[in-house]
């Protein structure tokens, strides 16, 4: 037997690679002499010596380090405190109390007793975040609705949701988080994720920033799909029991997309909104019009020659007036607004 | 901190969001990871702001620190891939063999058989060795990795590392060797005893 064969074998136990057979052979060889077994005494009692830099990393460089942390840690939690007080502020907070009200009072005259959903929802124009019972944070776009049940948290986490929303989920691997929309059910343990399924749109949208989420298809139940992080499930609103329309055939009914996320802050497109940030990325005039008139809550007419053209772009905390110019400005559609009307032409 | 303490400070952090607990768990991979970092960067200043991002996502994600299965192998990962970034960004992409690691000791022992003297023996045979060689041998002995593991953080194959593996534990043998010389003659057996 070679040293080296008992070098080896020692090495396999301390990562705990050990296989029974190779235990047996270790065994053997630490026998044969007294020296082996000495040598790997002293080896074990070694490898318990932790490494320290006493030298490299003295003692007060791991205390700056760790006040260097600190202080990032803070730096940006207080901006994003700042940045979500004028972000959401009171006029939103209004908006939504209003809405709430409505809601249980809506639903009060429907169902007494303690059943009765709680219900979240945001008019044109409008957002909010909200703090589910269990911590989850959902952040919901405009003109959206959240509901879910009293018992919300119990043996489920059960939400519905038209609209869009953004989920951030606390993890709880015995209570499964799923959100219900018109035909797709999202499950996840502990992630965050964007869902977008407003009804005025053909698709139902699914973004996964981080962990993992399952998605089902309502209309095929067996049809389950795993997302993995920036990545994009883009599901038709179509349903294969109805007639297809023209020329949509070539649509495929669920598609994967990669999502460009930023390495920085992993904000992408589709979730860039829970920073009040607008941003287009090679959308055309018809996908943006809907977008606008739920952002700005006001109603768009189109007399213009048609646009094949697409645009990107972001506009943070920008009015109206600034996102139209800009449309104005690179395709040449006119505008005129009057109240809430704005005419392209 | 002992390995076996690792659960209670995840629990402590992701739970109760404790600040104790998460300095604890800063002061105990810090160094590991800045000599890790170091190695690939041969930048200090920009290795310590590389793992000071790293500690700011964790402390923000802590609620899903319970869902990392094995957070050393998670943090040299995500040191890896931090400095990978870094060196793009400087338009390096190429990192052949890592740079020098960071100095190392080992300052104490509750085993009576290593006396503080062999100890630093030991130490300074270790520090000799080539860097990835090192780097190999204390991610096994000190973040409990295994081959598979230390075999994707560093982008060689399995074999190379329990290849460089024996090597650090043959540099060891000739030191302990050296520390205790009347183990000298029955450490091994001489090539005549037995084949």
């Amino acid at each position: 037997m070679s040293n080296d064969r008992l070098l080896e074998l020692l090495g396999r136990r301390s990562a705990g690679e050990l296989t029974l057979k190779e235990q047996i052979e270790l065994g053997q060889l630490l026998k044969e002499h007294p020296g082996n077994q000495s040598f790997a005494r002293a080896l074990e009692a070694l490898m318990t010596v932790p490494t320290t830099y006493p030298d490299a990393v003295p003692e007060k460089a791991v205390d700056d380090f760790i006040s260097h942390v600190r202080q990032k840690i803070e730096r940006k939690r207080k901006g994003a405190r700042n940045f979500r007080m004028n972000r959401w502020g009171l006029r939103v907070a209004a908006a939504v109390l209003i809405l709430v009200l409505a809601g249980i009072g809506y639903y009060r005259s429907r169902d007494a007793g303690n059943t009765v959903p709680n219900l979240v929802a945001t008019k044109k124009g409008n957002k909010t975040n909200i703090v589910l019972p269990d911590g989850t944070k959902v952040w919901v776009n405009a003109d959206s609705r959240l509901v879910y049940a009293p018992s919300f948290g119990r043996d489920t986490r059960e939400v519905e949701l038209v609209g869009e929303a953004y989920f951030d989920v606390v993890h709880d691997h015995r209570r499964p988080f799923i959100v219900h929309t018109r035909n797709i059910d999202v499950r996840v343990l502990g992630t965050v994720f964007n869902v977008r399924s407003y009804a005025d749109e053909p698709s139902t949208q699914t973004t996964l920033i981080r962990g993992a989420v399952q998605v089902s298809l309502k209309h095929a139940k067996d049809k389950k799909i795993m997302l993995a992080p920036g990545e994009k499930l883009v599901v038709q609103n179509a349903y294969p029991d109805q007639p297809l329309q023209e020329g949509r055939e070539h649509l495929p009914q669920i598609e994967l997309l990669a999502v460009k996320t930023n390495p920085v802050d992993s904000f992408s497109a589709e979730t860039e909104w829970v920073n009040n940030k607008l941003v287009f990325d090679k959308n055309h005039l018809k996908e943006i019009i809907p977008v606008l008139e739920r952002w700005y809550n006001i109603k768009i007419v189109c007399r213009n020659k048609p646009v094949t053209q697409t645009f990107s772009g972001t506009f943070e905390n920008d009015k109206l007036e600034d996102v139209l110019q800009s449309l104005q400005l690179s395709a040449g559609i006119r505008y005129k607004i009057e109240k809430e009307v704005v005419t392209f032409y | 901190m002992q390995k076996e303490k690792l659960p209670y400070l995840i629990k402590r952090i992701s739970g109760e969001s404790d600040e104790p607990a998460f300095n604890e768990l800063m002061r105990h991979y810090y160094p590991g990871l800045l000599s890790f970092a170091n190695s690939i960067l041969s930048d200090r200043a920009l290795a310590e702001e590389v793992i000071q991002d790293i500690f700011v996502q964790i402390w923000e994600n802590k609620k899903t620190l319970p869902a990392i299965n094995n957070l050393s192998n998670y943090l040299y990962r995500a040191v890896k891939y931090a400095c990978f970034a870094e060196l793009a960004k400087k338009k390096r992409i190429h990192y052949g063999d890592l740079g020098e690691s960071l100095v190392m000791a080992y300052t104490k022992s509750d085993a009576k058989i290593l006396s503080e003297e062999s100890l630093k023996y030991i130490a300074a045979a270790i520090n000799k060795l080539p860097p990835r060689c090192q780097l190999i041998f204390r991610l096994i002995k000190d973040e409990g990795l295994k081959y598979s593991e230390v075999a994707s953080i560093l982008d060689i194959s399995v074999k190379t590392v329990e290849a460089q593996m024996t090597i650090a534990l043959r540099a060891l043998s000739t030191s302990l060797k050296a520390v205790f010389p009347e183990y000298r003659d029955h450490f091994f057996s001489k090539k005549s005893g037995s084949s």
